[in-house]
């Protein structure tokens, strides 16, 4: 059994479009792990088990077990260091998808020499000083507008159709272009329309609305008010105008695409200015009960939850609530706008829905196999 | 929740190296991150890819939070407390000539 967990899609085509989607995770509820173990324990055992997000992990945790204890907030030296490691981090992550999978994707030649030289410049960013943070911001900041999105900085107005849409995507490099492939395979408004978005909650609202350490059961299929949402950058920058324009002329997937580029920009400024006052805070927590706290932290993929409960110091529960488990409920985004569309060949419909599980960012190795119906 | 996994290089070139796992599962590993490794050279790998160079304390403690954890997922009774033996950071040890208090 592979201890990290994978995402299996399974999708039927039958000549037409697809049919039915159905995505099974398998990703573990570490958080197991931790129950029973002592403090300092647990807090070395998080960014042991989950090395690739080990930065937001390891301060979330930190965060919540401080909220249980009723410790004081960090000074700002230790809060601007947080949300540099914290950017950096998630720069990392939009940036292999963006440079690397959706170019891929789309046939295009990944941008794999650039990725290595920002991946490396971030790495030492998020553990070095302001300047270092300033400058590899300033570089994300001139990737986005000269290499990305070059083609909607030159025109003034948006694009009256989704034709200039796609045509102006395409000056901005190999991700403009996988943006404009995207676009030209076809509106996909999903017919049971699309999951809510999960609002910005800071981590006193999270705590009201769990009420205490959530159950396993609410980790593997969590709920924003009794129902499935959506977190990441979608969730984040939904209001933002050309990435409105896409949901609203139904393009949800085009929209995720977007919407991540955007997202790339707010963690350059978040490196390059961090705690800035027109910004939430990235990582926040509350007590959440008697000996108990809750921190909440933004990740690239979309809110990250840590909750604890101590006994001494003793984890006497412990709980995470991922993004990957909100895009992949079992009736969140991946459910509504995996079937039910038009593809006119396999192939299509087998990058439509890659396309989707890239736009909903899990954090597991995933594969998508598409049987043809009366073949599955 | 991104997990990756340690792998040591078996032998390779400038791009790529054919790594093996703890549980002795090869694989050829994309090197774009980390550049050419000798072999020996434990990697943080996930989706084929290098991420980072580990070095082998490191690589050891991660397989042992991995191994607890695959024990977990099967349904076995995880010796959690002997996988973890030597992950807590211990706090910094003054060197012995600090340790002993001035006796005058």
């Amino acid at each position: 059994m592979n201890p990290a967990g994978e995402l299996l899609i399974a999708a039927e085509w039958d000549g037409l479009g697809v049919t039915r989607a159905a995505a099974r995770n398998s990703r573990p509820h570490a958080a197991k792990l931790l129950i029973g173990r002592s403090v300092d324990e647990a807090l070395a055992l998080v960014p042991a088990l989950f090395t690739l997000c080990g930065k937001a992990q390891g301060l979330t945790a930190r965060a919540a077990v401080a909220a249980a204890r009723a410790e004081p907030a960090p000074d700002e030296p230790a809060r601007i260091a947080a949300e540099r490691a914290i950017a950096a981090e998630a720069a990392q992550e939009h940036l292999w998808r963006l440079l690397l999978d959706w170019p891929a994707l789309f046939d295009h030649e990944p941008r794999r020499a650039r990725f290595a030289e920002l991946y490396r410049r971030l790495a030492s960013a998020g553990s070095g000083g302001a300047e270092t943070a300033r400058e590899v911001g300033g570089q994300l900041l001139d990737l986005v507008a000269a290499e990305l999105l070059s083609g909607f900085f030159t025109v003034a107005r948006e694009p009256s159709s989704l034709a200039e849409f796609a045509s102006r995507a395409r000056r901005g490099g190999t991700v403009g272009a996988a943006l404009a492939d995207l676009l030209e395979m076809g509106t996909h408004s999903p017919p049971q329309g699309m999951a809510a978005l999960l609002p910005g909650a800071d981590a006193a609202t999270w705590a009201a609305e769990l009420g205490g350490v959530p159950d396993e059961a609410y980790c593997r299929a969590p709920t924003w008010q009794g129902a499935p949402a959506e977190t990441g950058a979608l969730a984040r920058h939904h209001g933002s105008m050309l990435v409105k324009l896409l949901i609203d002329r139904g393009h949800p997937v085009a929209a995720r695409l977007f919407a991540e580029v955007v997202d790339l920009s707010d963690w350059a400024s978040r490196l390059r200015h961090p705690l800035a006052n027109d910004m939430p805070p990235v990582l926040d927590a509350a007590p959440l009960g008697e000996a108990a706290g809750l921190a909440r932290c933004e990740t690239a993929r979309g809110v990250l939850i840590h909750a604890v409960c101590l006994e001494g110091d003793t984890i006497a529960d412990y709980a995470i609530v991922a993004p990957t488990e909100w895009n992949f409920h079992p009736a969140g985004s991946f459910a509504r706008e995996g079937s039910g569309w038009q593809a006119p060949d396999p192939e299509t419909a087998r990058r439509h829905l890659t396309a989707l599980v890239l736009g909903l960012n899990p954090c597991v190795p995933f594969q998508v196999n598409l049987a043809e119906a009366g073949h599955a | 929740m991104c997990i990756g996994v340690p792998m040591q290089v078996v032998h390779g070139d400038a791009v790529r190296a054919l790594c093996r796992g703890r549980d002795g599962a090869e694989a050829w590993i994309d090197l774009l991150l980390t550049g050419p490794q000798p072999p020996g050279t434990w990697l943080l790998t996930f989706l084929g890819a290098a991420r980072e160079v580990l070095d082998a304390e490191r690589a050891a403690r991660i397989g042992a939070a991995l191994d607890a954890l695959g024990d977990l997922l099967a349904g076995r009774s995880a010796d959690v407390d002997a996988a973890f033996a030597d992950l807590v950071e211990r706090g910094p040890q003054l060197p012995e000539f600090l340790r002993k208090a001035p006796t005058s």
